[in-house]
């Protein structure tokens, strides 16, 4: 079934064709074109395909596309200004937060609405923020490093860690 | 490109209003998925275990779908609440407080999981259906042209089954207030990202006097639909805080009495959630015990 319902992805209105019932990660990948947001497991689980809409974190390969016709869809793509990273995505690249950096989309967008929502946000409020992400590569000592310093943005910008153990 | 469309031969609805979706479900001749969420209907979609289905109706943009609402007799909720509205709402039930905040999936699943959706999905490795159990809350389900109401002991028929017929939607969950009530949960679960072995929710009702009158605990994810049980003596947890050896035996013994239907899955057999059930259910007995509301 086609619908012409437009789709605004990152500020950008998609006016393509796009079945309505298929999961909105295909959409945005497969006929807007955008690859931040990626495919794991389709169940749900991963976290991979995390995308913002209105605000608020949901997995995309679990919603359909026509669902969110008209809400505010942002994807890892349209985070940066430019050249310049977020100041979350700063605090992922500072702290070599990301191994693969498949799950990157899911860690970085929990962030920022977990941030955005309370931005002096405990340790505890940040794990349960992103408990809803897996990374494969079992880097979460890195991303918790990048969590901490993100909600701090007014102190000290934390060092390039190091593979110390 | 275009997108691989998934289901070739399902046809999505997003209906606005109820009746324009009981309409739908009549219409579909009972060939028809319906999404609450949809956290865990979209992955079957993919796998085409409804292939038969031509017709996916989405009850995500229902007027009023997402709402809760207070009257004199307790709390009803419509089909389409969120764990996420559930947490923010200041008239949720505090147990349900507690299940929300808990859930396996991260921020993204409480923000489009449902209440009703996880009642009909009816995996017996869930939250949900033991809260409702627990709660004694009513179902209301409806279908073209009627309605009818059930309690959530009756719907709950087996796991992954309730007694939803075709043509039927569940619209709203109604709980009763429970005044006096101290309320405790507890659960077993491994891993962040796996689903519960046992929840246990607790109810500790008190009488004019402070002392327990009435004392309960509902069992889930270790049986195969939750089951409620009701404790002797519920006199003894007037004063305690932790629960002794006799709290603690007559507890077990009273679970072990009244449940026969284990659950298995992949995260524990049947004989581990016999074992632990009792141990999860005083857990939540002494969170119940901890709540303090005793004046």
């Amino acid at each position: 079934m086609t619908d012409l319902r437009p789709l605004n992805v990152n500020g950008i209105q998609f006016d393509g064709e796009y079945d309505p019932g298929t999961p909105l990660v295909d959409v945005i990948r497969n006929d807007i074109g955008l690859t931040g947001t990626h495919v794991g497991c389709r169940n749900g689980d991963c976290g991979a395909c995390t995308v913002l809409i209105d605000g608020a974190p949901y997995k995309s390969c679990i919603v359909p596309a026509g669902r969110v016709a008209g809400q505010r869809i942002q994807t890892l793509d349209g985070l940066a200004d430019g050249d310049d990273l977020h100041p979350v995505q700063q605090h992922f690249w500072n702290a070599n937060a990301f191994q693969c950096g498949f799950c990157l989309a899911g860690q970085v967008l929990c962030t920022v609405a977990a941030l955005h929502g309370n931005p002096a946000a405990d340790p505890a409020d940040l794990n349960t923020a992103l408990a809803g992400n897996l990374c494969r590569c079992t880097g979460y000592q890195q991303i918790i490093v990048a969590v901490s310093s993100a909600r701090a943005p007014k102190t000290v910008r934390t060092p390039c860690v190091t593979t110390d153990p | 490109m275009r997108s691989t469309n998934l289901r070739p031969t399902s046809v999505y609805h997003l209906p606005g209003t109820i009746e324009a979706a009981l309409a739908m479900l009549a219409e579909s001749g009972g060939a028809a998925t319906v999404l609450g969420g949809g956290t865990m209907a979209m992955p079957k979609l993919r796998d085409a275990a409804v292939h038969a289905d031509s017709h996916v109706i989405d009850t995500a943009r229902i007027t009023g779908f997402g709402d809760l609402a207070a009257d004199g007799t307790g709390i009803t909720m419509a089909a389409g609440v969120s764990y996420s509205t559930l947490l923010s709402s200041s008239l949720t039930p505090s147990l349900l407080r507690a299940v929300a905040g808990r859930i396996t999936g991260g921020p993204q699943i409480r923000n489009q999981g449902t209440i009703g959706g996880s009642a009909c999905h009816a995996n017996p490795a869930s939250d949900i259906p033991t809260a409702l159990v627990a709660l004694q809350a009513t179902l209301t389900i409806a279908r073209l042209g009627s309605k009818r109401h059930l309690p959530a002991c009756e719907f709950f028929l087996g796991p992954f089954c309730t007694d939803l017929r075709p043509g039927e939607l569940l619209v709203a969950l109604h709980v009763p207030a429970t005044p006096a009530t101290d309320w405790g949960y507890a659960k077993l679960k491994h891993g962040e990202s796996s689903r519960p072995i046992t929840v246990a929710a607790a109810q500790l009702t008190r009488g004019a006097d402070d002392t327990v009158v009435d004392a309960a605990v509902t069992l889930g994810a270790a049986t195969a639909t939750p089951v409620r049980i009701p404790l002797d003596g519920p006199e003894q947890f007037t004063t305690a805080r932790k629960l002794g050896p006799s709290l603690r035996t007559a507890t077990f013994d009273a679970i072990h009495d009244t449940c026969t239907d284990w659950w298995a899955d992949e995260a524990a057999d049947r004989d581990y959630r016999r074992r632990v059930a009792g141990v999860i259910a005083c857990r939540a007995i002494e969170d119940a015990l901890s709540k303090e509301s005793r004046s």
